[in-house]
C-alpha cells in the first residue's frame, strides 16, 4: 500500500491521522472525546488511534434496526473496546423512536431516516463530550461533495470538512481520517490483526451514494487523484465561501433546528 | 487458484497466471473496492498471482 512496507505503512498512516489533527486543530490535549463506532474498519481504526494516542475516548455506537446486519458488528465492538478499555454505549433507534428501521416508513430511501436518526442520536447522546470523532475518509467525503451538488443541497456542505463550526446546542464534529483512503484504512486494519467483521447494510446498494462511489472508483481507475482533487478543490471553496448556516431550536425536542421543528422529529410524525 | 470475493461471500476457481492487477479485470473488479491478500499477505497489483495461490479480495466499501 502507497509503496510502503509494513511497517513504514503503519507509520505513514499514523503520522497522517496526527498530521490532520494538528493541522485543523481538531482535538486539544485534555479534549473528552465521544467517537462514534460502527464496528466498522474505519470506526475501530479511529478508536484505536485516539486511544493510542492518549485521548480521553469513549465510544458509542447506535443499532438502528436492520435484521442480520448489526448484532454481528456490536458483537465484535464489545469485545474490542473491552480488551482497549474503552467505554461503550450502544443507543438503540427502537428505544429511541418507538421502531426499529426495518419498521419505518421508507419516503422513498430508508438511507435518509437512518442518517437522519443518527445524526440526531449522535448529538444528542454525545452532550457533554468536546468532540465527537467519526471514521469518515477521503472516499466517504468526496462522495459526499459530488451527491450534494449533484443534488443542489449546497447548504449541507456545512457539515462537510475536517471539523464542524462551534454552533449552540451541537458537539463539534470531527474526522481525523480525512485524508486517508478507505483502501489504505482496511490495509491498517488488516496488518494490525483487527478481525473486523465485513457485513454490509441490506440497504446499502440501492443508495445513492453506492451509484456516486461506483461513479468516483471508476474515474479514479482512469484518471488516479480523482479523489484528491475533489476533496482540495472542496476545501478551497469552502475557505473561500465559509458562511454558517443558521439555526435555531427545534419546538418539539429542543435540539438545533434549520426550520421550528427538526428533521428527526418531522420523521417521527410520520410513523 | 482459488479466489475469495468478500462482498460476494463466494470462492472462484480458475485457471490463471499474471498480475494481480490484470487478475482483477478479468473478474471485473475496480481495483479502488478491493484489498488483496495473497496467502495471507497483502499485496499489491503488480504481484503475480499463479499456480496454487490462494488470494482473498476483501471489500473496502464501509458496510454502510
Amino acid at each position: 500500500m502507497s509503496g510502503f512496507c509494513k511497517v513504514h505503512f503503519l507509520d505513514y498512516f499514523e503520522k497522517k491521522v496526527e498530521d490532520t489533527i494538528s493541522r485543523f486543530g481538531l482535538l486539544d490535549k485534555d479534549d473528552r472525546v465521544c467517537v462514534a463506532v460502527s464496528g466498522g474498519k474505519d470506526s475501530v481504526v479511529l478508536l484505536y488511534l485516539l486511544n493510542k494516542f492518549g485521548y480521553d475516548v469513549s465510544a458509542l455506537a447506535i443499532d438502528e434496526g436492520i435484521e442480520g446486519y448489526r448484532s454481528e458488528t456490536l458483537d465484535f465492538l464489545r469485545v474490542f473496546c473491552s480488551s482497549y478499555g474503552v467505554p461503550l454505549v450502544i443507543k438503540s433507534f427502537k428505544d429511541e423512536t418507538g421502531r426499529d428501521l426495518d419498521d419505518m416508513p421508507s419516503h422513498g430511501s430508508m438511507c435518509n431516516a437512518c442518517g437522519t436518526f443518527r445524526r440526531f442520536m449522535l448529538n444528542k447522546y454525545s452532550q457533554g463530550f468536546d468532540k465527537v470523532a467519526t471514521g469518515h475518509n477521503l472516499d466517504d467525503e468526496a462522495q459526499a461533495v459530488l451527491m450534494n451538488l449533484f443534488k443542489a443541497q449546497l447548504d449541507l456542505f456545512d457539515r462537510q470538512g475536517p471539523i464542524t463550526r462551534e454552533s449552540d446546542g451541537f458537539t463539534r464534529k470531527i474526522k481525523p481520517l480525512y485524508y486517508l483512503r478507505e483502501k489504505e484504512i482496511l490495509a491498517f486494519a488488516f496488518l494490525k490483526g483487527f478481525d473486523v467483521p465485513f457485513v454490509e447494510c441490506p440497504f446499502a446498494r440501492l443508495s445513492f451514494r453506492s451509484k456516486v462511489r461506483d461513479f468516483i472508483n471508476s474515474a479514479e481507475v482512469i484518471n488516479p487523484g480523482v479523489k484528491d482533487n475533489i476533496i482540495s478543490t472542496f476545501l478551497d471553496l469552502k475557505i473561500s465561501n465559509d458562511s454558517p448556516v443558521v439555526t435555531g431550536t427545534c419546538e418539539v425536542c429542543s435540539f438545533p433546528s434549520e426550520g421550528n421543528i427538526c428533521r428527526a422529529c418531522r420523521l417521527k410524525e410520520t410513523f | 487458484m482459488k479466489v475469495f470475493v468478500e462482498r460476494d461471500k463466494s470462492w472462484k476457481e480458475l485457471e490463471f497466471s499474471g498480475t494481480c492487477e490484470s487478475l482483477l479485470e478479468l473478474l471485473g473488479v475496480n481495483s479502488e473496492e478491493v484489498l488483496v491478500i495473497k496467502n495471507n499477505e497483502l499485496v499489491s497489483l503488480d504481484e503475480v498471482c499463479e499456480g496454487d495461490d490462494e488470494l482473498k479480495l476483501l471489500s473496502v466499501v464501509s458496510g454502510g
